[in-house]
């Protein structure tokens, strides 16, 4: 099978090598360790330039070419979630069915792995990511995209990273089922694009961070807000348009950092100048006492239609039972608690997004 | 010194039994104390127990290897005797490169003269060796050893050796049944992007950068019994389809395939499959890259088996404790 960016195994030149080499993810160390494992030994004084020289006029196999390319690889780099209900009424075995009827034929270099969990199913899909911008040696990086399926009641919830590869691997999988279920399928994203007032987004928000289950509101730490410039197309609701331009001046989009952000005045100033949340970082704890105090992360990717929900477990400061109180430095989430905590936002996102169409959707129709 | 004549014999038969054939020289010299030239060095003397030369393909230059033979008991070969005997050569190195004795000694000329290398040899004596140097190696303290800037030294241990007694006999093989020509074959040494080949094509010898490499190639001018072409002795264990693709891949490059010659893949060291994923990888390879019947006629030009006779350790005489007699 021929691609246009050609075989995924092909041998790299020595100027290919040496450039790599001059990353600054190949540590000096590990340039030496490299020598020392052919029997070569070198001044650990020379710089890495230096053994970089010497290392590019070496032969390189195929497993030396791996750990190379493994070394300059992002590691574990911190991909945010998504995700969306398909309303179907199935059941997991048909889910599973769905993944492993998934069409292949246009991916010579990606490989598909069914799992079936206790309550969900689970599609990981491995393949080559290329990026002709980095040096040669980092263009083809290997990623891993996983996909959850749960189905509870008339709906499917789909999960994945908010990526284009994510998307594209859950619309494969929503066409397998709905030719399993023998019936096109519907799709619910979380989206305010039909809400243009500032308030009713940044209420969006507002309810989405006092909504998680089990938790209560601690702090919120960051806010991103956002003023609507472009036009939004036939579905703008002129009236707000015209109130909010005339002191939107140059300022489309401004970062508010510190401690109770949504408390403090400047806050309040944009928010009723008609600027409203895009993004927001807050922590939650445990309404138990001994819990654990969680950050989370939601945005909308587009924030001038307010599309592309996603969001991210950032980190648990762990609660200490000796100094009795969370741990100041927070670490990263487990993939059980990342598991938990995207379930407890997925269920506060639906809970906010009701509320907005509950109180805005039927008044903005009217009003108009 | 009791041993001293056993030093000698010793770097005979090894300059005869292995390096002859990767094309190294032997300096006259063997087993002689030359004066020290630093003072920070403490000694009076530093030993060379054989000095080898050859022309650096990629530079043009003349490598001179200072060369310690040592022969240590199984359990002898640990953390401990190798640092020491890094430090000592690590030492007698520097010395070589700028002291006079040693120049007059060993230099063939000063024409080309460009540095030595330093080679320590480690034979083990008295059973298989089946520890990792690669080990041993990591836990040295190297700042205790503290290689000087502009040296270089290169390990060839038990393990490493073995492999290379084991291509010598392999090629003393296909020579002795007309399948290799006794002299007329050279190294390969294909231009790089930022380093060209030094000379001739013909008549280069073995770099060290080669021998440490995960496969030597070899090109041959033809015999009564085989047309010109390339023999690969390939040193890894060929348990994947992928490394393989990644060698053809190689040949590609270092446009070995354009002119149709026979190419034979020998095996040192690997695994029972390696043959059948060698195959596999032909067979990938042209997928890959499309049917195509000239690439298809190229890639079966090329042979892959394992190499008939091994040696489990090379240990051609006994020299006892060299270890504890400096």
């Amino acid at each position: 099978m021929q691609n246009s960016s050609g075989p995924s195994i092909f041998i790299p030149s020595d100027k290919n090598i040496f450039d790599a080499l001059q990353h600054k993810k190949v540590r000096h160390s590990e340039a030496l360790k490299f020598l020392r494992n052919r029997g070569i030994l070198v001044s650990s004084k020379l710089d890495k330039t230096e053994l970089s020289k010497i290392i590019s006029q070496l032969v390189f196999d195929y497993h030396d070419y791996l750990n190379l390319t493994k070394l300059l690889e992002n590691p574990s780099r911190k991909e945010k979630t998504t995700q969306a209900t398909i309303k179907a009424s199935t059941n997991q075995d048909n889910l599973v069915k769905a993944c492993q009827n998934i069409d292949k034929s246009e991916t010579s270099d990606e490989s598909y792995k069914v799992i079936k969990k206790e309550n969900s199913t689970v599609l990981v899909v491995t393949y080559t990511d290329i990026d002709f911008t980095k040096t040669e040696l980092r263009q083809r990086s290997i990623k891993k995209c996983e996909i959850e399926l749960q189905s509870s009641g008339d709906e499917t919830t789909v999960r994945m990273p908010a990526t284009k590869k994510g998307r594209e691997i859950a619309d494969k999988v929503k066409l397998s089922l709905s030719k399993i279920v023998g019936e096109e399928l519907e799709e619910e994203v979380i989206s305010l694009e039909n809400f243009v007032l500032p308030e009713a987004r940044s209420l969006f928000f507002d309810e989405l961070i006092k909504s998680i289950s089990g938790y209560r509101l601690e702090d919120v730490s960051s806010v991103d807000v956002y003023h609507k410039i472009d036009n939004l197309e036939d579905n703008l609701d002129e009236e707000s348009e015209n109130e909010s331009s005339s002191y939107a001046g140059f300022i489309q989009k401004a970062a508010l950092a510190g401690g109770g952000v949504l408390e403090s005045t400047e806050f309040n100033q944009l928010h009723s100048r008609g600027f409203f949340i895009c993004k927001i970082v807050w922590t939650v704890v445990d309404i138990h006492p001994g819990g654990d105090i969680v950050e989370l992360e939601a945005q909308f990717g587009t924030p001038s239609s307010c599309t592309d929900f996603k969001y991210l477990v950032r980190g648990v400061r762990h609660f200490n039972e000796r100094i009795k109180t969370q741990i100041v430095t927070k670490r990263a989430p487990s993939r059980l608690e990342t598991n938990v905590f995207n379930n407890h936002l997925e269920k506060a996102a639906k809970l906010a997004f009701d509320k907005i169409v509950h109180k805005y959707a039927e008044p903005e129709n009217e009003d108009n | 010194m009791p041993e001293t004549g056993n030093i000698e014999e010793l770097a005979k038969i090894v300059s005869n039994d292995i390096f002859k054939w990767f094309k190294w020289s032997t300096c006259a010299l063997k087993d002689v104390n030359w004066k020290c030239v630093a003072d920070h060095h403490k000694k009076k003397t530093h030993p060379s127990d054989v000095v080898f030369y050859y022309d650096d393909p990629y530079s043009g230059n003349i490598i001179y290897l200072n060369t310690d033979l040592k022969s240590y008991k199984k359990g002898s070969i640990n953390t401990a005797s190798i640092s020491k005997a890094l430090s000592s050569l690590s030492i007698s190195v520097e010395c070589a490169n700028i002291s006079e004795d040693w120049q007059q000694k060993y230099l063939m000329s000063d024409d080309g003269f460009d540095k030595v290398v330093g080679l320590l040899f480690i034979f083990n004596h008295d059973d298989e060796f089946d520890k990792d140097l690669v080990n041993i190696i990591e836990a040295i303290d190297f700042e205790k050893i503290d290689i000087p800037e502009n040296i270089k030294l290169v390990v060839f241990d038990p393990d490493k050796i073995r492999n290379l007694v084991n291509i010598v006999n392999d090629l003393k093989g296909l020579v002795a049944d007309n399948f290799l020509p006794r002299n007329d074959y050279t190294f390969f040494y294909p231009d790089m992007v930022m380093s060209k080949r030094h000379g001739d094509e013909w008549g280069q010898p073995a770099s060290l950068e080669a021998l440490t490499s995960p496969w030597l190639i070899i090109k041959h001018r033809a015999t009564e019994d085989i047309e010109e072409g390339f023999v690969i002795y390939y040193q890894m264990l060929g348990e994947t389809v992928e490394e393989f693709i990644y060698l053809i891949d190689a040949m590609s490059h270092y446009q070995m395939l354009l002119s149709n010659k026979p190419i034979r893949v020998r095996f040192t060291n690997a695994s029972e499959d390696a043959a059948n994923n060698f195959n596999k990888a032909k067979l990938e390879y042209l997928k890959m890259w499309g049917a195509d019947d000239a690439r298809e006629v190229q890639l079966n030009r090329i042979d892959s088996r394992r190499i008939p006779k091994v040696v489990s350790n090379y240990c051609p005489m006994e020299i006892g404790m060299r270890d504890h007699a400096e």
